[in-house]
């Protein structure tokens, strides 16, 4: 009964934010006010996508100067491009779009570095090597790291759909419009991060359930 | 239902992506089914456990006065490009204006200009008359590719075809001006040199300074002179039908890896700029035809902008995909073709 209740509010926040625009200050006002030239309202649209983006974007790349950099690059590409933004209720997906654009075209610069330091970091052998669970004093810090570490163990496609679906809460609709993947390959690249992740995590998610 | 089945659906159970009546059958399912409601249980757990990732990224107030500032300093290079613009605007109804035409010894001046125009313009038309009608050779604007296409004036069409055909490894768009009148790029088959009239030469040179102009604008990226309207609209039409034939030959071109587009990139941001103005334009001009046309190519060109510099094939698909379901490539040849008439 819990577990059927759990996945009904699930459902319901999903729909609950789509029915957010059609309150005061929706994204279609927002636009609006913004094409007509009120910069207050952009900073409104701001403080309302920065944290989601600015998570997405760091889940990404995985580190935080350049996550932020690169959330910054991103409102002002959606700033500069607005006009040209055809669907007003889909601010949130046409930002993550342009989100995902420019986590790629970092990427690919930073591709080598990265791998470098995946290799090196000992989190990623030891999740790897399924080793013992983490003190529970350090569940939380090290949980946190080793979700960060095992994301980061994805390949780009995959982290791109999992971030999407399981952090941002998109519809399978919404990421195939954000990354242009077909709906057959997002729901495979979900299903294998998923496992990858299951698997690279276990440890963590039974002491999870133990605590 | 099934187990398989139950198994094969369950993730889009759990993300709340599943038909009314799919969900209703595995919820029944699971009332029954004690490993499948296993299965579930895990997930809702698994995503319980991602709900509660903290990620060491804060969004501070400092960020979006960054923003704002990067912003501003964009409003301000737009300002001081459209100033520049303004200012030659204002010197030109400065001279030309209302006021200046009161001023006799400028309306003298300008009487002698327009009767030496009038004079040289009907020297040139006798000398034209004497001469054979030539073939137009349309010069590539780029100094490297190697084709050039032979179009005459009554085969205006074949040009652009030609130019859609191109071979792939030619992969910067080439400057083609399909049409006679066009001032750009064409360079006459000369007379026998011992009949050339001075109109003809001096037609040469003009023609050539126009060649020489509109290849340094191509690949310098200049900025544009104020043209007519109607002028702006067909050459932005023109470059436009350019870059989407340069973007969907970039694919054919590269086949072993991600093809490097930044180039069709930077031209698309440039056309994107254009193009809502030029829209903005058509709206207020209630040009219904035009408008639409704009309002169909800026969305190919906002995503041609928005993609990486070496983009998946997938992407490239999906772009070329919209760009047949618009049929965009079909509006803006009919448009230049109108505009040509």
């Amino acid at each position: 009964m819990m577990k059927r209740l759990a996945i009904e509010a699930m459902r319901q926040a999903g729909e609950g934010d789509r029915a957010a625009g059609t309150l005061m200050n929706s994204a279609e006002d927002l636009i609006a006010r913004v094409r007509a030239g009120d910069d207050e309202a952009f900073r409104l649209i701001f403080e309302r996508y920065a944290r989601p983006v600015l998570s997405f974007i760091y889940d990404l790349v995985g580190e935080r100067a350049l996550a932020e950099e690169l959330m910054q690059e991103t409102f002002v590409r959606g700033y500069k491009n607005l006009a040209a933004l055809r669907d007003e209720t889909k601010l949130s997906t046409w930002l993550f779009g342009i989100a995902r654009n420019v986590a790629r075209e970092s990427l690919r610069t930073q591709r080598r570095k990265r791998s470098q330091l995946e290799l090196d970091d000992p989190l990623v052998t030891e999740l790897h090597d399924r080793g013992l669970p983490p003190d529970d004093r350090l569940i939380n810090k090290e949980m946190h790291r080793a979700i960060r570490v095992a994301l980061g163990t994805l390949d780009e496609d995959k982290r791109l759909v999992f971030a999407l679906k399981v952090f941002q809460q998109q519809s399978y609709e919404e990421i195939a419009v954000i990354t242009g993947f077909s709906m057959a390959k997002l729901k495979t690249d979900l299903h294998r991060a998923r496992a990858e992740m299951r698997r690279l995590l276990r440890p963590y998610m039974e002491v999870g359930d133990e605590v | 239902m099934k187990c398989e089945e139950c198994s094969a659906l369950i993730e889009e159970y759990v993300d709340g992506e599943l038909s009314g009546r799919e969900a209703e059958r595995l919820t029944a399912h699971l009332a029954l089914c004690a490993a499948c409601a296993q299965e579930v249980d895990e997930l809702v757990r698994e995503q319980e456990l991602y709900a509660r990732y903290q990620r060491e990224v804060e969004v501070a107030p400092a960020m979006w006065q960054q923003v704002r500032a990067r912003i501003e300093e964009e409003k301000e290079q737009e300002a001081r490009s459209s100033n520049t613009s303004a200012g030659w605007r204002g010197w030109l109804a400065e001279t030309f204006g209302a006021r200046a035409l009161l001023r006799p010894a400028f309306t003298m001046a300008l009487v002698i200009i327009a009767l030496g125009l009038a004079a040289f313009a009907v020297y040139r038309s006798l000398n034209t008359r004497r001469t054979q009608p030539t073939a137009v050779a349309i010069h590539n604007a780029q100094p490297l590719p190697p084709f050039d296409i032979e179009v005459t004036p009554e085969a205006p069409e074949k040009a652009a075809t030609a130019a859609a055909v191109a071979p792939a490894s030619a992969k910067r768009p080439e400057l083609i001006r399909a049409s006679a009148k066009s001032r750009g790029s064409v360079t006459k088959q000369p007379a026998p040199e011992n009949s050339r009239s001075l109109a003809e030469t001096l037609a040469e040179v003009e023609q050539r300074a126009a060649l020489v102009a509109a290849r340094d604008e191509q690949v310098a990226g200049a900025p544009e002179q104020p043209l007519d309207p109607d002028m702006e609209l067909a050459r932005h039409v023109e470059k436009a039908q350019l870059l989407l034939r340069s973007f969907r030959n970039v694919r054919l071109a590269e086949t072993s890896h991600a093809p490097d587009i930044s180039y069709e990139k930077e031209q698309a941001r440039r056309l994107l700029y254009r193009n809502i103005i030029l829209r903005h334009d058509a709206a207020e001009q209630r040009n219904t035809a035009n408008e639409k046309l704009l309002a169909a190519l800026e969305p190919i060109l906002l995503d041609i902008a928005n993609l990486p510099d070496h983009p998946a094939d997938a992407d490239i698909r999906s772009i070329e995909q919209r760009m047949r379901q618009k049929e965009i490539m079909t509006a803006l040849q009919v448009h230049s073709l109108m505009a040509q008439n």
